[in-house]
């Protein structure tokens, strides 16, 4: 047996040992991902069958009361309405704009790069400068809204202090943020389109509008159904930009749901009804996740 | 390349000026509020070009000679900590990660890869509850350590997917060569494969990096007291009222350095920004 085994590194046969290296090599990040992310995910996942409450001091095992709770509650109901046209406004709005800037940059024409690096500034801002100067384009006094309005002679309006167009003001900061993301990956898809299809169709008389038609529009199928979903897990999910623009007001006019979960946990210190929510969250999340991950597998074949 | 009529350039060019008008002016907004004393902001109609262009704005908020000094310099060194050891510890595990992904055949690869993605896509206030009670019990709330390894449950995944797709795209061939002469598989890792990575670790690691940079939700619930920029200026809502010009001047100075280090390196960083969404 000392003889089959190299001596050196232990009892294991050679065959074994390289079987177990792949294993190795992800022990770090598997024992870092187990840590810091499966069990914290556990453990919220936990929390949400708790009456866990420091403010009144509770924290027990209450079944399914959060849940009973939570479907009765006109705040959570709110916020599931707010979640869902923050989503279709931000991610119609970041397609239109995002698609409509990707066909732009197809083409070639002087200064194409110069505006290609400048259009993903905004993508790289941190969220909160981007909340703070969209806070003042909106401001009643001087913002530039007012001032466009003021210099037209029309009425001046209080957009973000206005429960009626709070959500239009941060859906439309989430566009200008977001629809970079979608020109890069549109231009991706873009670019993917063989030339050939199209000199074909032009060989074959096709105009503009049936080149797009027939050509671009099935040729950037896929990327735009994989560019939707992963815009609307992301718009769902995102916290920064309303949460610093409005705190989910004016009357939770723009309480979409993580804001709604920040304030049941740090303001009303109720963690077990935050986590009820977060959790209802990563359900529609994982809807999402398993529809992406089938696009993905779809457009590789 | 097909001709245009003049027609055409000019229908081309509006699009492109409105796009481009667009994407720059809320910064521009920015900018010309942060260069021009509180009191003309009040001029009816607003005055786009400020009268009395200043920096006074930059100067105070950087001197700490506002209100309420805004000691961003402190806020700056937290925030480069936490940036970059997030970005050190996530580059170093997902290299390994990402190497046994792309280059072995073994059982639960597929699986390993897809849940690393789907990893993304979970909302990052399901981790909030718990991980301000986890760090709250092993006390490091409030600490830069608690928050670096925080900031690890969303750069580590994305780190691993991120280089899996970039070593995948480097040739087997040399690292081969260099296991026949007896390297270990780690080895060949370190002294080959990651030096023709450079490019790619470079990319991870500024997404890695800006990511962290940008950070709010985790920063201010789970580290309230430690400060990093973002968290700074949120306080900054309530503490400069009407001071507008100091808002925006600090508003435009803690987004320069990920504005600036991504244009530098857009290069290599496009792919990147689309990995997951398109394949190569």
């Amino acid at each position: 047996m000392e003889q089959a085994a190299p001596a050196k590194r232990g009892v294991l046969s050679p065959r074994l040992r390289r079987r177990l290296v792949p294993y190795l090599f992800l022990v770090p990040a598997t024992a870092a991902m187990l840590l810091i992310y499966f069990y914290p995910m556990l453990r919220g996942v936990f929390t949400s069958f708790l009456d866990y409450n420091t403010a009144i001091g509770t924290s027990e095992f209450s079944g399914l009361e959060n849940y009973q709770d939570i479907v009765r509650d006109e705040s959570f109901w709110n916020s599931m309405q707010r979640s869902a046209i923050w989503v279709a406004g931000s991610v119609v709005g970041q397609f239109v704009v995002g698609f409509g800037f990707a066909l732009l940059l197809n083409e070639r024409w002087p200064g194409n790069r110069l505006v290609r690096a400048l259009m993903l500034v905004p993508w790289v801002m941190p969220g909160v400068s981007v909340a703070l100067g969209w806070r003042l384009i909106y401001d009643e006094q001087f913002g530039l809204l007012n001032d466009l309005l003021g210099r037209m002679g029309l009425h001046q309006l209080t957009w973000l202090n206005d429960p009626n167009l709070a959500m239009l003001g941060v859906i439309l900061a989430n566009v200008w943020k977001a629809f970079p993301f979608v020109t890069v990956t549109m231009l991706a898809g873009l670019a993917a389109i063989p030339d050939d299809l199209y000199d074909a169709a032009k060989v074959d008389g096709a105009t503009m509008l049936n080149r797009f038609r027939y050509v671009t529009l099935p040729g950037v199928r896929n990327v735009t159904f994989v560019v939707v979903l992963l815009m609307v897990v992301w718009t769902f999910n995102y916290f920064d930009l309303v949460f610093v623009m409005t705190e989910g007001g004016p009357a939770q006019a723009t309480e979409i749901a993580p804001v709604l979960v920040a304030r049941y946990a740090f303001q009303q210190f109720d963690y077990g009804l935050a986590a009820t929510v977060a959790v209802i969250m990563t359900v529609f999340n994982i809807i999402f996740a398993v529809l992406y991950i089938k696009t993905l597998r779809r457009a590789e074949v | 390349m097909k001709r245009r009529s003049t027609a055409r350039w000019v229908g081309l060019y509006a699009l492109v000026a409105l796009g481009v008008v667009f994407t720059v002016f809320p910064i521009l907004w920015m900018f010309t509020i942060s260069i021009r004393p509180s009191n003309e902001l009040y001029i009816t109609p607003f005055r786009y070009i400020p009268p009395t262009p200043t920096l006074d704005n930059y100067i105070d908020v950087l001197t700490n000679q506002t209100t309420v000094p805004a000691h961003l310099e402190q806020g700056f060194g937290r925030t480069v900590i936490v940036a970059v050891c997030t970005t050190v510890l996530a580059v170093i595990i997902a290299s390994l990660a990402g190497y046994a992904l792309a280059r072995f055949r073994f059982r639960g690869r597929e699986p390993y890869g897809v849940v690393m993605l789907t990893t993304q896509m979970m909302p990052a206030v399901l981790f909030l509850v718990p991980l301000f009670v986890i760090l709250r019990n092993i006390g490091l709330i409030n600490t830069l350590p608690g928050l670096i390894l925080s900031y690890l449950t969303f750069s580590l995944p994305f780190c691993i997917w991120l280089l899996r797709g970039y070593f995948e795209g480097i040739p087997a061939e040399l690292e081969e060569a260099a296991l026949i002469d007896g390297c270990s598989r780690l080895q060949a890792l370190l002294y080959v494969v990651l030096p023709l990575a450079a490019p790619a670790l470079v990319a991870t690691g500024t997404f890695a990096f800006i990511n962290a940079w940008n950070e709010f939700l985790f920063a201010f619930i789970l580290a309230g007291e430690k400060p990093l920029l973002t968290v700074q200026l949120y306080s900054f809502i309530g503490q400069y009222g009407p001071q507008y010009g100091n808002l925006m001047a600090s508003a435009l100075l803690v987004a320069t350095p990920p504005v600036i280090l991504f244009l530098i390196l857009q290069r290599y960083l496009i792919r990147g920004l689309t990995a997951g969404a398109v394949k190569e």
